[in-house]
């Protein structure tokens, strides 16, 4: 009650033209961990180390005058959530075009602008050692169903590249299938694959990164439909602002207490 | 007369109160028609208590359900997981009673998944379901999130197979109860109503005066309604016969009585009027026909006299000095000579003969058929015996008396009475001038020495 309040409170300041400072941005991203981009599994958010990126946007709601809010959700969820503008944006995501229909993405020159994302990432298939399966970056070729999490881009491309692809809803366990030998291979974001092999090594010996990476692309803050919408210029301000943000000293800073490795 | 019973009712009489509807029968069917009407929406309310129990079993079993889908909806909403969220679904769908699956997202309003069982009705969810909605909420470790809304429902009309039993047995029940109600209300209102009514009326048409018995019922029916108004009514009634049959009967003997009272009566009128009549034609005192008896025989003997053209003697007698014999010794005393004469007459005189006092101390004597000598030895006679007979008087005095007598005869009948009286009271003034007691005959034709 209070928060919306002070939500129409804000709106009024940004019509009237003043400082939108207090206006709030909801956004969503997963609960997974995804080092250092986001850190800790589920629901939680340690406003100590949150992440990267969550510190990252700390320093862009200064210089866009908003405040963000941040809920974790399963990936997919968060797709949904932006879908139907139950979340203002999601990170981390790709550029998908089906994902145009709903998610919008920072623009230059009818392209996504790769200035403006938050980072570049990889995919990587993670198998047994012994796999039979073969990738040289251009073919794949596999017996085995291939899995990924539940609503990234990436089941799109291992669909084109001809696999039977098995969307997962827990990495964990999903990782447990590839080494039961359930999976061929899972397709992981390179960083979140290392955070949990990391935490398991003795189970997760037996697993093997697959090179080249799956993919490679930048990641985007995707903001709603109906937010840029309703707030056009606002979005292409916090768009602009990540890009300034992470040329800043405090974001060298920030990699620095990350220790930014990978 | 003797008390003849009169006939009872007649047969027309006795279907009039045949044809009359038994009581019982229309108090049995009004209350039994307000028993009905009361069933009927006793059983109607039973019905839809069954319904509306049915209906909430329904949802609490849907509510039951909720408890075992309820966190893998919750997980696979979370998830976004659309083939797990189909999986579940299916699952509920499979459950016997739930009928629609639908799982949704209220916020958005975006249904995920909508299932139905083929047997489902194709109407959207509303008053014909049970339906049990829940909100999904995926618990974390920040709390709990709601993720969506669920709702099983199942038709109404799957309600109905299984209230289908009870409604059935209900009905059942409730018919079973009607018709047992009614045996048992027609067996004890026949026995306890109908019959001691019927058999009343049937006695007490049957009643018929003057062989009167009390009414009664049938000794069954009787040991049903003891001390019941049914008795007291029949007493009532048989104490009402007892006082017709009763009056019935004092006025049969009443009327006994007074028929022989008038019978007796007319007897007794009879014997005055017959006495009456003698005593008309008798003179009192010398028991002889007095002028009006005498006149009377007179006229029957010289008819027939006239008749037959016998000879008519007629003797007129005088007692010599005879208000001498009241001067001297009294009426009494005259009385006792007049009765003196009259002895003599009686028994001098034959049967056919006719004595009478014609008044006074002047008495005649008719002799029918007679000859003047036969005539003239009668009177001869009888002035001799009375001459000769002593009177006692009261006072025991012996006097004596004589007579005079006259004669007159009417040799062929054909001479009136009065002619007659007349020549033998000429021949008495002469036997008088005569020298008395003694018997002179008139007119000329006969003489007497």
């Amino acid at each position: 009650m209070l928060r919306r309040a002070l939500a129409a409170a804000a709106l009024l300041a940004a019509a009237l033209g003043a400082d939108a400072a207090g206006h709030v941005v909801r956004l969503s991203y997963e609960t997974k961990a995804n080092p250092p981009r986001y850190l800790g599994e589920g629901t939680t958010i340690d406003p100590q180390r949150p992440g990267l990126t969550i510190e990252l946007l700390r320093l862009v709601e200064p210089r866009v005058g908003v405040r963000f809010e941040f809920v974790r959700v399963p990936w997919a969820r968060s797709m949904y959530l932006l879908e139907t503008n139950q979340v203002d944006g999601v990170f981390h995501g790709s550029w998908v075009a089906e994902r145009e229909r709903f998610a919008a993405y920072p623009m230059k020159d009818g392209r996504p602008d790769a200035s403006r994302s938050i980072f570049t990432q990889s995919y990587y298939l993670y198998a047994r050692k012994g796999t039979r399966l073969a990738w040289n970056g251009e073919r794949l070729a596999t017996e085995g169903p291939i899995g990924t999490t539940r609503g990234y881009s990436v089941a799109k491309r291992l669909r084109t590249l001809g696999a039977n692809v098995e969307e997962e809803n827990d990495l964990p366990s999903s990782l447990r299938k590839v080494l039961a030998g359930r999976l061929e291979a899972y397709a992981e974001l390179e960083n979140m694959a290392a955070a949990e092999i990391a935490r398991h090594p003795e189970e997760m010996r037996d697993l093997v990164k697959l090179q080249p990476a799956l993919r490679t692309e930048p990641y985007y803050l995707l903001l709603s439909k109906g937010f840029v919408a309703r707030e056009p210029a606002l979005a292409e301000r916090i768009w602009s602002a990540i890009g300034e943000a992470l040329r800043s000293a405090e974001y060298r800073e920030l990699e620095r207490k990350y220790g930014s490795a990978t | 007369m003797a008390a003849r019973p009169e006939p009872a009712l007649d047969g027309a009489q006795q279907h009039v109160f045949a044809s009359r509807h038994a009581v019982v029968d229309r108090l049995f069917l009004r209350a039994f028609g307000v028993y009905i009407v009361f069933a009927v929406v006793l059983t109607l309310v039973l019905v839809a208590e069954v319904f509306f129990s049915a209906k909430d079993q329904v949802r609490q079993e849907l509510a039951g359900h909720e408890q075992v889908f309820r966190r893998a909806l919750a997980r696979a909403l979370w998830d976004m997981d659309v083939t797990q969220l189909d999986a579940l679904a299916r699952g509920a769908i499979d459950v016997p009673v739930i009928e629609l699956v639908r799982i949704h997202d209220p916020t958005s309003n975006r249904v995920f998944v909508e299932l139905r069982k083929p047997t489902a009705p194709a109407a959207a969810s509303g008053d014909a379901w049970v339906a049990h909605r829940f909100p999904i909420r995926f618990e974390h470790a920040g709390g709990s999130t709601v993720v969506g809304e669920a709702e099983f429902a199942a038709s109404g009309a799957a309600v109905l197979p299984r209230i289908q039993r009870s409604i059935a047995l209900l009905v059942a029940l409730a018919l079973i109860k009607a018709l047992a109600m009614w045996l048992i209300f027609r067996w004890f209102a026949r026995r306890l109503v109908r019959d001691p009514l019927a058999q009343l009326t049937q006695a007490a048409v049957a009643v018929a005066p003057g062989a009167a018995r009390p009414i009664d019922m049938q000794p069954a029916t009787r040991r049903a309604v003891e001390g019941t108004e049914f008795e007291a009514l029949r007493d009532a009634f048989n104490a009402l016969i007892e006082r017709i049959e009763s009056n019935r009967r004092r006025f049969a003997q009443l009327s006994g009585q007074l028929e022989e009272e008038v019978a007796t009566r007319t007897r007794e009128l009879q014997a005055a009027n017959e006495r009456l009549g003698a005593l008309a034609a008798t003179d009192p005192l010398t028991l002889l026909a007095n002028r009006r008896g005498f006149e009377s025989f007179a006229a029957i003997v010289m008819a027939q006299a006239a008749r037959s053209a016998d000879p008519v003697a007629l003797v007129s007698f005088d007692v010599d000095h005879f208000k001498s014999v009241n001067d001297a010794h009294g009426h009494d005393a005259g009385d006792r000579v007049l009765q003196a004469l009259a002895d003599s007459l009686r028994h001098a005189s034959r049967a056919a003969d006719v004595a009478a006092r014609l008044g006074g101390d002047e008495f005649a004597l008719m002799l029918p058929r007679t000859t003047a000598e036969e005539a003239a030895e009668v009177a001869e006679r009888v002035r001799a015996a009375f001459a000769t007979r002593p009177v006692m008087l009261a006072s025991g005095r012996e006097i004596r008396a004589t007579v005079s007598a006259g004669l007159a005869l009417s040799g062929d009948g054909s001479a009136a009475l009065a002619t007659l009286l007349g020549q033998a009271d000429e021949a008495l003034y002469e036997a008088k001038n005569a020298g008395r007691d003694q018997l002179r005959s008139g007119p000329k034709q006969l003489r007497l020495a």
